[in-house]
């Protein structure tokens, strides 16, 4: 078998593992021992020992304690009254603005965003209230969903970000770097979505009725007031990251503390609140960090097989510009983000396009933001798309429906990567302004 | 399917649930126990200046620890992805759990593989006393042996769901929908 059908076969092995519907980690652990076993011949207790020194390994990485940690704090403020201060704090300055309280979606993401590592953690929580809310005010249902689902996704964009944590000790790129990477992109991508409800409320003002709601500037200072605390976890959080006097697991710790103190200051903490919050995270983190795992070892086993090696010889035998192979690349995560969760694609995918990227000339830590944009283009896409699945759970509409109704922002978060691929300068200014190189 | 071999499947799926309930619970005092540790060093470093010495070593079991305790658990919660569409389509019949037995089987040989090897390596490492070269001079064998105990959890839990699916209920096959 000459070197690139051995590729080839190695990545139909994965579709097949997948598609039968192996839980990932173990499909993914899989493909490497079939592979090394199959096209190679290496005998088992080889493949054992090359298991045993990768999964260790990679799961001992204690770079990887930012991600549960953050979790926390995010599940411990989903089950807080989060929700109802973001969108009583945001109401009142929103409402005059063309699309009114459908900006509580995207400024409320926005800002959770910045406490949270996740994007179901964000949806679920700002959607909590204003799925409701929004209704009951008789807006355009379809706006309503299709902002919320675009909105959320910022979770993996805004820091802190488990997709950063992940992208960092896969490429050996400094978090804090990426971390600050996130920030302008993010609120790039929330300019736009905000921007399109302006627009589609000024051309149809019946999509967003004004109610009855007056707000005075007594009401905007009370906002304010609602919004405080989340405001101080965000100063606490990043502060401590960007002035670099704390690592993210050591900022994921201060933010967590902080979180459980304004919870128990609040009279909100109860066993039952604090155990789910601690089950949820592990939930996610098991089914993160062991996928993480089991992918290190396929890298590995890829590695041996030359796979990225072949694939990117390959793909530079063809002489495409910098700017095609981001396309092909991009249209590639578009097609995958379709079958597989964010997660899954970027430990598989990694070990591939990076080093190809980065051999064209793009930055590293550029290219975290591109694929977490890629990453959200998948969240919001059937027929697997987690946002999708978050809104048919709290809304109870069809998977069809919010799917038509992601869709312009699915478009919009398109056009952020062009801009993004444009004017790299856009991810790379704060990073290199902050910890200047 | 006579009623004794039904009730020993659903006691020993019980017990696999305990089991898994277990895992979950020591995962999370683990992941208590790392934030203490890493607030401690904060603590440490800024106020007297000092350091733990191991908090980057301590951490990196902890990671690993509870992220495999944590398996049994949220492969009964539904929490561990797996791509549905096929599955789905299948309903409840005989192909359906044709193909879930494969699942499972798969997994199971993913993850019984790796534990032996965790497992050899563990014997290896206490025959030889083999210790950390840190200043905690942990036994090399130790930290390991508890992301072996969680693939040994989530192996019990594997073999409880090929029994139930065996007497006909696919019904614990829930994806991980709701989880990223």
């Amino acid at each position: 078998m000459g070197p690139l059908e051995v590729a080839m076969a190695t990545l139909g092995l994965l579709a097949l593992y997948l598609t039968l519907g192996i839980w990932v980690f173990a499909a993914v652990g899989l493909v490497g021992l079939t592979a090394l076993h199959l096209l190679l011949g290496f005998d088992i207790d080889r493949i054992g020992a090359i298991m045993r020194g990768t999964m260790w390994r990679s799961a001992s990485t204690w770079e990887l304690s930012a991600v549960p940690i953050f979790v926390m704090m995010g599940e411990l403020m989903f089950r807080s009254d989060m929700s109802e201060r973001l969108f009583r704090g945001l109401s009142p300055w929103v409402a005059r603005v063309p699309g009114g309280l459908l900006h509580t979606n995207i400024a409320g993401c926005t800002v959770f965003a910045a406490v949270s590592g996740s994007t179901t953690a964000t949806t679920a929580t700002v959607g909590k209230i204003t799925t409701a809310a929004l209704a009951e005010r008789k807006y355009d249902r379809s706006l309503a969903v299709g902002s919320l689902a675009g909105a959320g996704s910022l979770g993996l964009m805004i820091p802190p970000s488990i997709s950063f944590i992940i992208y960092g000790v896969l490429s050996e790129t400094s978090i804090a770097r990426l971390f600050a990477a996130g920030v302008l992109p993010g609120l790039l991508i929330a300019g736009l979505y905000s921007g399109y409800i302006g627009l589609r409320a000024t051309m149809n003002p019946a999509l967003a009725p004004r109610g009855n709601d007056e707000f005075t500037a007594i009401d905007r200072l009370k906002g304010l007031l609602d919004l405080l605390p989340v405001t101080v976890l965000v100063i606490v959080v990043l502060g401590s990251l960007y002035s670099g006097i704390a690592t993210p697991s050591e900022a994921a710790v201060v933010g967590f503390l902080g979180a459980l103190l304004m919870v128990l200051f609040t009279g909100q903490l109860t066993w039952k609140i604090f155990v789910d919050s601690i089950a949820g995270t592990i939930r996610i983190t098991t089914m993160g960090i062991s996928i993480l795992v089991a992918a290190n070892f396929m890298s590995s086993a890829m590695a041996y097989l030359h796979v990225p090696q072949e694939i990117a010889r390959f793909i530079v035998s063809l002489g495409l510009s910098p700017y095609v192979l981001i396309l092909l690349v991009a249209a590639f995560y578009v097609i995958l983000g379709l079958f597989l969760d964010g997660l899954s694609i970027m430990v598989m995918t990694l070990p591939i396009t990076l080093p190809l990227v980065v051999s064209v000339g793009f930055d590293p830590v550029w290219f975290g933001v591109f694929i977490v944009i890629m990453i959200e283009l998948g969240l919001v896409t059937p027929p697997i798309g987690f946002n999708l699945f978050v809104l048919q759970v709290m809304t109870g509409h069809k998977l069809g429906f919010i799917a038509r109704a992601a869709f312009p922002f699915f478009l919009l978060l398109c056009v952020a990567a062009v801009i993004i691929t444009a004017f790299p300068e856009i991810a790379l200014w704060l990073p290199d302004a902050l910890f200047n190189r | 399917m006579n009623s004794s071999s039904a009730r020993f499947i659903r006691l020993f799926d019980r017990f696999a649930r305990f089991l898994s309930a277990v895992g979950a619970v020591a995962a999370g005092l683990i992941l208590l126990a790392m934030s203490l540790h890493i607030l401690a060093e904060i603590v440490l470093r800024t106020l007297f200046l000092r350091s733990t010495f191991v908090l980057e070593e301590m951490i990196g079991y902890g990671v690993a620890a509870m992220s495999f305790l944590g398996l049994g658990y949220a492969l009964n919660t539904g929490a561990l992805i797996r791509m549905n569409l096929v599955l789905e389509k299948l309903g409840d019949g005989l192909v359906r759990r044709i193909v879930e037995v494969i699942c499972i089987i798969s997994a199971g040989i993913f993850t019984g593989i790796a534990a032996w090897y965790f497992y050899v390596n563990a014997v290896r490492d206490f025959m030889r006393g083999h210790v950390s070269e840190t200043l905690s001079e942990t036994p090399l064998w130790l930290p390991p042996s508890i992301m072996l105990l969680g693939m040994l959890v989530f192996l019990v839990q594997l073999l409880a769901y090929l029994l139930r699916v065996l007497a006909g209920d696919v019904s614990f096959a829930p994806s991980g929908r709701e989880q990223e």
